[in-house]
């Protein structure tokens, strides 16, 4: 027998649901309950995280009953690119400092547009670093390092 | 009289060099990225949060105002030039503005909506001043039961009256309210989910978390489908309506700044419904509703004034109750709390110079986008010829700029990537992050007016139905969750949503 998932959206959510509050009652499964009257610091957080098993369940469940939206197919390369892009920020920035940062992070993100031109990206990104350095450096005056020297 | 030495106390404050600048810069970038597309308000406020960061408060509110306001008229340029909707409130500005445009309107059209918005913040601006005195005298009488009864109600008139399906609404709230125990629990000083990770003991950044939801998660779902544009080409003919034009405008003015005054102020209203709704409203009392959709200046005007109406009457609970309508609110909240100030009802009283300063700036940052924005329309239809491939590059980065110089924190950068991922997910899934912003900025709040009036009553829930003002908020929650799932009602819920 053949089980066709009709809503593989609600049905996808559900399981993530199911997933977070299984970790969330998992991990604070040592903060003390309390009673209503005295709440410990483990009551909201285990009733928040069976609540959200519960609703976990009921989408899930409604995800194989009831017709509904496809995922579509996932974006992994931009997701992975953007991603990538803003952890070369956080990587760089201390080191290489704001202009080479800059630079660096929009021309990795370009990469994740399909109709890129490198042509038109190096410049930009060029101009891009500056407008940062005069913006974030010099204008608001932030504590940022500009070179890496 | 109260209202006017008020006023008189804002303006002063607003219309002091400084704060006249925070305003017109606010106004200015907000209109700036609210005319790229695909870059609604929600995402704008969280990008240009940081930014704020060291100016006084209130110079601080009042520029994210501004940022709001010039964002919500930035959407409505794009979708009227270009028929490309930078988020749902502008959707139905589409349906006639562009047409208008078609036709060689465009001029007239964009004037209209300029008028029409001023018009209805100049409304909204007093009604904000006079309602707000007396809720919050109401509000100072509220005790822990009461507060948790209204946030209750405010999540869930906030997912019940929003668009998408309401299951996933709430649990989404629920994610929110779970996000936001991370950290030490103040009562016992225990920590909660930190995962040993010390970045994790003062709770989640909320800039991280907005500006990965709404920000990078927004870029990815972009670049997944191809932004094909299609630019009116033809020179902007004239930008003054004719008479003919404003005569049949401003009843539909009139009419869509009530309906958004007061959908504005519901959990969950804000711009989106009251946009709809006023829409909805004019084809139904409209002489011949088969011109709407063909280019109608009532079906542009209302909607319109409507969604800036329902932008800033969306500030009254905000302000007076320390409760976000909408996502864009509890952005404001985060900026309110990093500014050291606690939302509520004590705000007025406090901070009088920065409650009223707000309410008057609100007004002159509305005035400034009628003055500023009309002659600067070449300039905006410039900016929207820019390519999506040079765009979000940008975007990323000054997402990234923005959170790390919060705390010079790389942590803060990382977490940020890791959320965007997270609301690409929950776009996927068909899942709005709005709900869990809200849920994640109230749930702190909620759980210590649980807990407070749980000890009062000695661990008898009973207290929420027993304390009359609780119980009408419970009840009016109930009321609206029955309403919802009656079939017919659902189906005129769907109606007022569909986009097409």
């Amino acid at each position: 027998m053949k089980i066709r998932i009709r809503n593989p959206q609600s049905l996808l959510f559900g399981l993530f649901l199911v997933g977070i509050g299984i970790l969330g009652i998992a991990s604070g499964w040592d903060l003390p309950m309390g009673d209503t009257v005295q709440m410990g610091p483990g009551y909201m957080p285990k009733a928040l995280s069976g609540i959200l098993t519960g609703f976990g369940v009921v989408i899930g469940v409604s995800g194989m009953k009831t017709e509904g939206r496809p995922v579509g197919r996932w974006a992994w390369g931009p997701a992975a690119v953007v991603t990538g892009a803003v952890v070369l920020f956080g990587v760089a920035i201390e080191h290489l400092g704001l202009a080479l940062t800059s630079a660096m992070v929009v021309l990795v993100a370009t990469i994740a547009a399909p109709d890129r031109r490198w042509r038109q990206a190096v410049p930009f990104a060029v101009a891009l670093a500056l407008v940062c350095v005069v913006v974030f450096r010099i204008a608001l005056g932030l504590p940022l390092r500009v070179w890496p020297f | 009289m109260d209202l006017l030495a008020h006023l008189s106390l804002g303006f002063g404050v607003a219309i002091t060099f400084a704060n006249l600048f925070y305003c017109l810069i606010g106004v200015l970038v907000g209109t700036l990225i609210g005319v790229l597309p695909g870059i609604g308000p929600v995402a704008t406020v969280s990008m240009l949060l940081p930014v704020t960061f060291n100016l006084s408060p209130v110079g601080a509110l009042i520029m994210l105002a501004g940022i709001y306001y010039g964002a919500q008229y930035g959407g409505s340029t794009t979708s009227i030039l270009v028929n490309l909707p930078g988020e749902a409130s502008s959707v139905v500005t589409c349906l006639d503005g562009y047409q208008m445009a078609l036709q060689g309107r465009a001029g007239p059209a964009l004037a209209i909506a300029a008028i029409g918005s001023f018009f209805a913040g100049t409304v909204t601006t007093l009604l904000l001043a006079a309602v707000a005195e007396p809720m919050t005298e109401l509000a100072l009488q509220f005790g822990s039961a009461e507060y948790f009864s209204l946030m209750t109600f405010g999540l869930i008139g906030a997912v019940v009256l929003a668009s998408g399906s309401i299951v996933k609404a709430l649990a989404m709230v629920c994610l929110g309210l779970l996000l936001g125990l991370v950290g030490i629990d103040v009562n016992s000083g225990v920590p909660r989910y930190t995962f040993g990770l010390p970045m994790l003991t003062d709770g989640i950044s909320f800039i991280t978390l907005a500006m990965g939801l709404f920000g990078l998660g927004e870029i990815i779902a972009n670049l997944e489908r191809d932004v094909d544009r299609t630019l009116l080409t033809s020179r902007l003919r004239g930008l003054m309506p004719t008479r003919a034009d404003l005569r049949s405008a401003f009843p539909a003015i009139v009419r869509g700044t009530i309906v958004g005054s007061f959908l504005g102020v519901l959990p969950g209203g804000g711009a989106i419904l009251s946009s709809f709704a006023a829409y909805a409203l004019e084809k139904k009392i409209a002489d011949d509703p088969s011109r709407f959709g063909k280019g109608a200046i009532e079906g542009l005007a209302a909607p319109e004034s409507a969604n800036n109406a329902g932008a800033q009457s969306s500030f009254i609970p905000m302000l007076t109750l320390g409760i976000p309508a909408n996502a864009v609110m509890a952005l404001m909240i985060g900026a309110l709390i990093i500014h050291g100030i606690q939302p509520g009802p004590r705000v007025m009283a406090e901070q009088p110079t920065l409650f009223w300063g707000l309410i008057a700036s609100m007004w002159l940052g509305n005035l400034m986008l009628l003055v500023i924005n009309l002659p600067m329309v070449g300039l905006w239809v410039k900016l929207l010829r820019i390519p999506y491939r040079l765009l979000f590059p940008a975007i990323l980065l000054f997402c990234a700029i923005g959170v790390y110089t919060i705390n010079n924190s790389i942590l803060d950068v990382l977490m940020t990537a890791f959320f965007g991922v997270a609301g690409y997910f929950f776009r996927k899934v068909g899942a709005e992050p709005a709900p869990l912003l809200l849920g994640f900025v109230l749930g702190p709040m909620m759980e210590e007016n649980l807990r407070r009036a749980l000890l009062l009553s000695r661990g008898s829930p009973a207290i929420f139905v027993e304390r009359p003002i609780s119980a009408i908020f419970l009840i009016l929650a109930a009321i609206l969750l029955v309403l919802v799932v009656l079939p017919t009602l659902r189906r005129k819920r769907d109606e007022t949503f569909r986009e097409d």
